[in-house]
């Protein structure tokens, strides 16, 4: 940094100092003999930098008209309009004196207690046409007397048909307060359901409005003592109908319940000194019904937002190109990764303030408008409020990452816009798929982008989130979050993005005209990216395509996921970047040798991970927690209900041949690159592998992570030293079909003393154990020679 | 910063050696600059000349580090631009009339900003804003927002935003396209005082009358390489030839003789287009 000085004033030109000559005391002005742009370094200063970017971004976007009536105008118009259009539509279902509330109970209640409600199918004589019996005054002038011991019986038998009959009525029983007619009072009919219904979630998914369960008392054989019985009257929470209906199952239920207790007393010699309740009555309350609003709102908070990002993604980034100031910024000294950051927290920012706006705009609506009873779990609450904006915040940091590095691809506002309809497109299809009740966010569920947003949000409305999901859901999103940052900073610093010509598309969308050997790690991290929340949508979709109790079906089906997720789409991917398949997929010649290695591997490895799944079982006690029982229920259903040829081939080969070729393959492949990182890309892809595995139908499976990481490793070590995806193949097939047979072997072993249940958690006999192990070495040993012989050659 | 492998030093403040960008293209790679060299000293103006597509562009980007060589070197101010990329930044202006505004912005704020950007101490970059306000006549609109302004006064903006930092080297890249006879004197005029205050210029342009009345030396370049290098003087001698655009249909034919004569197929042109 040499010899310039502030030249302005001393040497003009012509034209110039005309303007100079004017002005005689800005020659005053005092100027820097030392250069004016000097360097500044450290990390305070890039945070400076990164501030004083995004600050400018900020301002300029929200002097746009354009951002300022995304994010003030349309929430003061959208929720209004939506608020009275849904409310004219929707406001006979939150009507408070609707006329029949709908009681679900077993077969299995009492006669008596089943008594207390109507049927649905005598409804047009009950309301006014039930007789008055006149036993009124017989009943009370009974209480009094102190007749003989049959008579007794039969007034009592009377007095609590009597009361049934009031009850009925609604009226209240005699001696208490009575609220006056029949009007108030809910009329409540029961539909009586099979034993064993799961009555719970009838009232949950909103079929019936309360649901009776009565568990009986019950006399213990051996000590002769009575357990207390209960009756439990389920509403559902934040409904209002249906607590006010659980309100009058429970006055009928008691009354019922002390005039029945008063009868069976006036039979024994104790008179009414003593009244034990023999059985308790309580309330409680399942889940909140799922209005379909619940989810809506949520899924409109979310779209929201999005619109709000939108504009200044674009116009910060395709809009700057357009524009012409882009080289501008990148002339000067200021790293592409801050411009990006400075414009991220812009876009950002610009995100939450409509987040904000929006669920402020939403919130007000839903109170004008009386929704708060219908969506909101137990009413707007500011820790509510705050959740619920921490989901969008953090929604917000995801989406505008994920958009910046889309636009940050296109050359112009209007290719932008064409990039970002199929990205709306593709979030609007799981928005709504968790519109659909009875969704509720499961482990799988929170992984998923989008979709863990909007389920959490309804749940949050509702007051029924579960706290580790909600951890769960912030968590992933934000690790999508520096994924989809991390692609952004690639895209928008890289040469071809910045310095396209208009002939063509992008570098993604270019098709190389020559064959090559390499298959890119942005490929690889592309392709992955996308892999995750497909393959957990695709697991998803499988119980909607056929039936779940169809387990042949359901094995199809998986089969032709693995195909299409870990083959086709890959190849394809390859093909069209015109990647040699041979290189890409490591498809090569082996020697005899290693194929040998490889079936003993294969024949002898699974008691290693066998041991390894009891060792992920026993020693992380926390897993079984996340670990999903069922999953063994499945295991064996699968052995009684499917062929065990389809079991090989979806359960064995199809995924050690897709696997194979995808991770040991292609994934492998990308990530070892051109610098040829190998031990990277082993741990990599066999993590990946593992990781793969342990996602499982919406539930983690933990403790199978050690066992398929150990398997993920040798095979990826047998693709490694033998350079060939062949031997892997071999070996996954022959280990996965080994472990779906050992039911069928179940006799042989039983004769060698083996018992393999991973449940009853007994280990392998030892000596078993070291003959395996031993053949497993043997096998490795084998592989490693012909991986020598195969270099010497 | 210390300036390293300084043995190589000339006077000259922008020293370009063997440059080549080659681009991989759906067609095959394209040399879009085929081994440059040339050397610029202060108070120079040289002008880079040469038909769309020449190379002209990807040369000046390459020694603003925007783009990174295949091979060769590029020094500015004495920094090497590979090593250096952000001191090379500093001590550089691009003015470009491709160059667009930050609508939504007052001049006053952009000068700021790229004062900013540049690492200009507040106190300095608010004397320069003033300074050069007065030199392009800024003053009536410098806190209006830069959407409403006519193309003659966003162009003076645009001069004065990239030379906040005041750097020893300005590239020029077709300042003049797309401008009336006004803006295009007001450039020429620009461009002589930066050289009588002893700075390093590059104008690139592909108008050789422009250049001809203006520029110490040329280069022209023609598919990537430098065919010719001197003085007006040197090239008409060279030439024998008055003009530089006869000079340069000169060249033209000779290239495509050789083509010819080789009976090879025309060379693709360079995919290097505009931002």
């Amino acid at each position: 940094m040499t010899h310039h000085r502030c030249w302005l004033l001393k040497h003009l030109p012509e034209s110039c100092r005309r303007v100079k000559e004017e002005s005689v005391e800005s020659q005053k002005s005092p100027i820097p003999s030392a250069p004016i742009s000097a360097p500044v370094s450290g990390f305070s200063n890039t945070l400076r930098k990164i501030s004083r970017l995004a600050r400018k971004e900020l301002r300029e976007s929200l002097r746009d008209r354009r951002t300022l009536a995304t994010l003030i105008v349309m929430p003061l118009i959208v929720y209004p309009l939506l608020g009275s259009v849904v409310q004219k539509f929707a406001v006979s279902r939150i009507d408070l004196n609707a006329p029949a509330a709908a009681v679900v109970v077993d077969q299995t209640l009492s006669p008596g207690l089943q008594s207390l409600f109507a049927d649905p199918e005598a409804e047009q004589n009950a309301g006014g046409t039930v007789v008055k019996t006149s036993t009124d005054d017989a009943t009370k002038s009974g209480d009094s007397e102190d007749p003989a011991k049959n008579q007794k019986s039969d007034s009592s038998q009377a007095r609590l048909e009597d009361l049934t009959k009031q009850l009925l009525e609604g009226k209240l029983p005699d001696g208490q307060n009575s609220i006056d007619g029949v009007e108030t009072a809910i009329r409540l009919e029961k539909y009586i359901q099979p034993p064993g219904t799961d009555l719970e979630a009838i009232v949950r998914n909103g079929i019936a409005d309360i649901a009776i369960l009565e568990t009986l008392p019950q006399q213990d054989s051996a000590t002769g003592l009575v357990t207390q019985g209960e009756i439990r009257i389920i509403a559902r929470q934040g409904d209002a109908f249906s607590t006010k209906a659980a309100a009058e199952a429970v006055r009928r239920i008691s009354a019922f319940r002390d005039e029945y207790v008063r009868a069976v007393l006036d039979q024994t010699r104790f008179g009414r000194q003593v009244m034990p309740a023999i059985s308790r009555v309580s309330l409680q309350s399942s889940g909140p019904k799922e209005s379909p609003l619940s989810a809506f709102v949520p899924l409109m908070l979310v779209l929201m937002t999005m619109t709000g990002a939108v504009y200044p993604a674009i116009d910060l980034t395709a809009g700057e190109r357009e524009r012409g100031t882009l080289e501008m910024l990148i002339a000067a000294p200021v790293s592409r990764r801050n411009l990006l950051t400075g414009k991220f927290i812009a876009v950002f920012t610009v995100a939450v303030l409509t987040a904000i706006i929006n669920l402020t705009a939403m919130i007000l609506t839903l109170y004008g408008t009386g929704f708060d009873r219908v969506i909101l779990g137990e009413g707007a609450s500011i820790g509510m409020f705050l959740q619920v904006l921490s989901l969008l915040v953090v929604f917000a940091s995801f989406f505008s990452a994920v958009l910046l590095s889309i636009t940050s691809f296109a050359r112009s506002f209007r290719e932008a816009q064409a990039w970002l309809i199929p990205l709306m497109l593709v979030s609007l299809a799981p928005g709504i798929l968790s519109l659909m009740p009875g969704v509720r966010l499961t482990i799988g569920l929170a992984l998923l982008p989008l979709v863990n947003i909007v389920l959490l949000g309804k749940e949050l409305f509702q007051g029924i989130a579960a706290p580790h999901l909600f951890v769960i859901t912030l968590a992933a999103t934000l690790t999508y979050t520096v994924l989809a940052l991390r692609l952004a900073a690639n895209v928008f610093g890289s040469d071809s993005v910045l310095f396209a010509n208009n002939s063509g598309g992008g570098s993604l969308s270019k098709r190389p005209v020559e064959l090559t050997n390499e298959v890119s790690r942005a490929m690889g991290i592309g392709y992955l990216v996308v892999l995750l929340p497909a393959f957990i949508v695709l697991a998803g979709m499988r119980g909607r395509l056929v039936d779940p109790l169809n387990l042949s079906g359901q094995l199809v089906l998986s089969g032709l996921m693995t195909l299409l997720l870990f083959t086709i789409f890959p190849v394809l991917l390859t093909t069209w970047n015109r990647v040699r398949a041979t290189s890409a997929y490591a498809i090569r010649s082996f020697s005899p040798l290693a194929l040998f290695g490889a079936v003993l591997l294969g024949a002898t490895l699974w008691t290693l991970s066998y041991e390894a799944l009891l060792l992920g079982k026993g020693t992380a006690a926390w897993t079984r927690l996340l670990s999903n029982p069922k999953l063994q229920e499945l295991a064996q259903r699968l052995t009684q209900e499917t062929p065990l040829l389809l079991r090989l081939l979806t359960l064995a080969v199809i995924p050690a041949i897709c696997e194979e070729l995808f991770f040991r393959g292609f994934l492998m492949s990308a990530l070892i690159g051109r610098s040829e990182r190998w031990k990277s890309a082993l741990f990599t892809s066999t993590f990946l592998f593992a990781a793969f595995h342990v996602v499982v139908d919406q539930s983690l499976t933990l403790e199978r992570f050690p066992a398929t990481f150990m398997l993920g490793f040798v095979l990826g070590w047998i693709r490694l030293s033998t350079g060939s995806i062949f031997p892997g193949i071999v070996m996954h097939a022959v280990s996965n079909g080994l472990l779906l047979s050992l039911t069928e072997l179940q006799p042989l072993l039983a004769r060698l003393g083996l018992d393999l249940a991973v449940k009853n958690e007994t280990h392998l006999p030892a000596w078993f154990l070291a003959i395996s192990t031993g053949l497993s070495l043997i096998g490795a040993m084998l592989i490693h020679r012909s991986s020598r012989q195969a270099k010497m050659a | 910063m210390a300036k390293s492998d300084s043995e190589r030093r000339t006077d000259a403040v922008i020293d370009v050696r063997e440059l080549v960008k080659r681009f991989p293209t759906a067609a095959g790679d394209v040399l879009a600059v085929n081994g440059v060299t040339m050397q610029v000293r202060a108070g120079e103006v040289y002008g880079l000349l040469g038909a769309n597509g020449a190379g002209k562009t990807t040369t000046l980007r390459m020694m603003l580090g925007l783009l990174k060589p295949t091979s060769g070197t590029a020094r500015i101010a004495g920094f090497d631009v590979a090593k250096f990329p952000e001191d090379v930044k500093r001590n550089m202006a691009l003015v470009s009339a491709s160059a667009g505004l930050y609508q939504w912005l007052t001049p006053r704020e952009l000068m700021h900003y790229f004062a900013d950007l540049y690492d200009v101490p507040a106190a300095a970059a608010a004397a320069r804003v003033e300074q050069l306000a007065e030199l392009f006549e800024l003053r009536k609109f410098m806190d209006r927002q830069c959407a409403g302004m006519s193309t003659g006064q966003q162009q003076r903006v645009n001069l004065a935003r990239s030379l906040m930092h005041d750097p020893p080297v300005v590239l020029m890249d077709e300042p003049t396209r797309g401008l009336d006879i006004v803006g295009s004197k007001r450039i020429f005029d620009f461009t002589s005082h930066l050289k009588d205050i002893g700075k390093a210029v590059i104008f690139c342009t592909h108008r050789l009358d422009e250049a001809q009345r203006l520029c110490n030396r040329f280069g022209l370049m023609f598919r990537g390489r430098l065919q010719l290098e001197g003085t007006l003087d040197e090239l008409r001698s060279v030439m024998g030839r008055e003009s530089l655009t006869d000079m340069f249909l000169d060249l033209m034919a000779r290239e495509q003789q050789i083509d010819r004569d080789s009976s090879s197929l025309l060379a693709p042109e360079t995919s290097a287009g505009k931002l």
